[in-house]
């Protein structure tokens, strides 16, 4: 009944077949997905719910090729953006450090003004008493960036 | 450069805080924050090519030009906006034009288009006249941060570039699905910046979109073909208006219907102008002791923009009030791929689907604004750890709790956000006036202070107690300088000590329904 189409198509097919728009879509639902689990109290296993229909669609479709090859690449992006922002996650959240004060060392990357006077600092590369830190440290302190200093 | 000091480091905690996923942070890796105690030591000079390619910018602009217009030329030229002043900025934004200060597909597509055409003008060889101007696009995203929506832009130019190399035809959709895929599959993050989302929205809707509405238009255009090209624009522009529209109220709480206007205006202006300003930043960081008169044109437009901007009121034509929720938002994007033209419904069956899909937009997005009886919900913010505002909900009474010094312009934001007109406010913070002076923009009735604090307001109904109650809400004013809600029998505190604004005890994401529980010490969420 339904088919998305750009001009010139002929076959009467129902997925997108422009390979670039349909990967993009499959990682932008596989990463949505994910964080509708982790933030949002959505169960990874609704994704299924999503998915199966596909994985039906995928072993039927099997004589059209090419309908097969865009639904199977959508499912493997679709794993690929979900994992791939899980992942992300995980190694967010591992954060070592305790809060405390601390001699820090660090590479300026980048020098940002706040409105209120405030000089913001990122950090990268950063130590802290002498032991390598685990990510960036963003760094407040009242300064003027005026005149490139 | 390395610096080095001593200071309190505190881990950033979990990505998502308020109900707000800090997609900055985590793109950044940036796992903590950090005050500076003692004098900091710089060591080495210098920083990375694009760090040193800003400074120098900063330094030829705020070294030439008078504050106001350095920071719009920084701005326009890299995308850090936070020189500009806040009024103003507020200003651009409700005209609905802040994206010229983004660095957004518009930068990048000028910047490459106009050397392009340059290249091509001197008749350069294909070889270099593709190439070149590409490898010029990535140099100046480095210059602005490599910016999700700076990078999307170069990705989706370099795939129209590819196209033109070879020799195939270019397609928008493809160009968008390769750009966004390509930033996706580097850190799939990027989906929740809002930045990327803006961006990538705006160029669907170029390129998707605006083909179907400005069919809208043709029998005008037809009838009077003078109007053909500025129907056309009108076209795009309203097409990325409604693409951007649930990303916009998500984020910022409001639309702008002047920004439909003004960004006919403004595109032209901008696409002559752009040029121009870099060429004249690039003299003026070569040749500084010239940099006020090579930069004398283009800071006068710049006065003018911000003259205009200024005296302008454009806070009154805002689509506001509501916000779309999850499946609202994929409902009205459905919507608009059925408007595309690009599923393949016809007739009655693509009727049916529109009106099931506008329907199914307005039922749950009237779900998603709607508090029902006999609850109350719990939204917040926070600002840098120096305020905290939380908005209480009730059937018939919003109540905007404030604590520490906020801005008016942030309390609109977060009053627009949540679609709320207060009609009390609770001020906690000891410098009560001077919060109660930046809360007089919106309509509320009373301002509630504790006992020993006056507060006087002309107008406006002050109550100086320690125990009130709005709505079937009690409140409690403790000495602590915490504020102690009840409802229902469940019962919240709403930590108020001066010194800092401890907002961790309201965990409730906003919008979340009742709300707050405290067990052993610890606040849950139910």
């Amino acid at each position: 009944m339904f088919r998305v189409h750009k001009e010139g198509d002929t076959e009467e097919d129902f997925v997108n077949l422009r390979p670039f728009a349909v990967g993009a879509a499959a990682l932008a639902t596989g990463a949505g997905f994910c964080y509708a689990a982790l933030f949002c109290g959505v169960h990874f296993l609704y994704a299924l719910l999503f998915l199966l229909p596909l994985g039906m669609i995928l072993v039927f479709a099997r004589r059209k090729r090419r309908a097969a090859v865009y639904v199977f690449l959508f499912l493997a992006l679709f794993g690929v953006g979900m994992g791939g922002l899980a992942l992300r996650m995980e190694s967010y959240g591992a954060q070592q450090f305790r809060e405390g004060e601390y001699a820090l060392s660090g590479e300026i990357s980048e020098l940002t003004e706040t409105e209120d006077g405030y000089a913001r600092v990122l950090l990268t590369d950063v130590s802290a008493d002498g032991r390598e830190l685990d990510g960036n440290v963003t760094v407040y302190f009242y300064a003027s960036l005026k005149n490139g200093e | 450069m390395r610096i080095s000091f001593t200071g309190d480091l505190s881990p950033a905690g979990s990505a998502l805080r308020y109900g707000v996923f800090r997609a900055d942070m985590v793109l950044g890796n940036i796992k903590y924050t950090a005050t500076c105690s003692a004098s900091p030591v710089y060591e080495g000079a210098g920083g990375d090519l694009f760090t040193a390619v800003r400074t120098g910018i900063r330094g030829a602009l705020y070294g030439s030009l008078p504050e106001e217009e350095a920071a719009l030329a920084y701005a326009l030229t890299t995308g850090y906006t936070d020189g500009i002043e806040e009024g103003l900025m507020e200003s651009v934004r409700y005209g609905g034009v802040a994206h010229v200060f983004a660095v957004s597909g518009m930068h990048i597509g000028v910047f490459y288009g106009a050397l392009a055409f340059l290249l091509k003008k001197m008749r350069a060889p294909k070889w270099l006249s593709v190439p070149l101007p590409l490898v010029a696009a990535f140099l100046f995203c480095g210059v602005c941060g490599f910016s999700s929506s700076a990078m999307r832009a170069f990705l989706t130019c370099a795939a129209t570039a590819v196209c033109t190399l070879i020799g195939i035809r270019r397609d928008g959709i493809e160009a968008a699905g390769f750009a966004c895929g390509v930033i996706l599959l580097a850190d799939p993050v990027y989906l929740l910046s809002l930045g990327f989302q803006l961006s990538a929205a705006a160029y669907i809707a170029i390129v998707a979109l605006a083909p179907a509405a400005e069919k809208c238009f043709s029998p005008l255009s037809r009838r009077v073909p003078l109007l053909r090209k500025p129907l056309s624009a009108v076209a795009v522009t309203l097409a990325v208006q409604l693409c951007l529209l649930p990303v916009m109220l998500n984020a910022f709480g409001y639309v702008s219907v002047w920004g439909i206007l003004l960004n006919l205006a403004a595109l032209p202006l901008f696409t002559f102008y752009f040029p121009f300003l870099l060429a004249g930043v690039l003299l003026a960081c070569l040749f500084p002791a010239a940099a006020s008169v090579i930069l004398f044109l283009p800071a006068a437009a710049l006065s003018l923009f911000a003259l205009f901007f200024r005296a302008a009121d454009f806070s009154s034509l805002l689509v506001k009030g509501f916000s779309f929720g999850f499946a609202a938002a994929v409902a009205f994007y459905l919507l608009l791929l059925l408007w595309s033209g690009r599923v393949n419904a016809r007739g009655q069956t693509a009727s049916a689907l529109a009106c099931f899909l506008a329907a199914f937009v307005f039922v749950s997005g009237l779900l998603t604004n709607y508090v029902p009886p006999q609850t109350c919900r719990v939204v917040q913010m926070c600002y840098y750890g120096d305020y905290c505002c939380a908005l209480v909900q009730t059937e018939n009474a919003d109540v905007l709790l404030v604590n520490g010094e906020v801005s008016s312009s942030r309390l609109q934001t977060f009053l627009f956000l949540h679609g709320a007109a207060p009609d009390a406010v609770v001020i906690l913070s000891d410098t009560a006036n001077a919060v109660a002076g930046s809360l007089l923009f919106t309509d509320f009735r009373v301002a509630y202070v504790p006992s020993d604090v006056t507060l006087s307001l002309r107008d406006r109904e002050t109550v100086s107690a320690d125990a009130f109650s709005v709505d079937g809400v009690d409140y409690v004013f403790r000495p602590s300088g915490q504020l102690f809600l009840s409802y229902a029998g469940v019962t919240g505190v709403f930590n108020g000590t001066a010194a800092s604004a401890d907002f961790s005890l309201f965990a409730a994401e906003p919008r979340d329904g009742l709300i707050f529980t405290i067990e052993r010490g610890i606040l849950s969420v139910s």
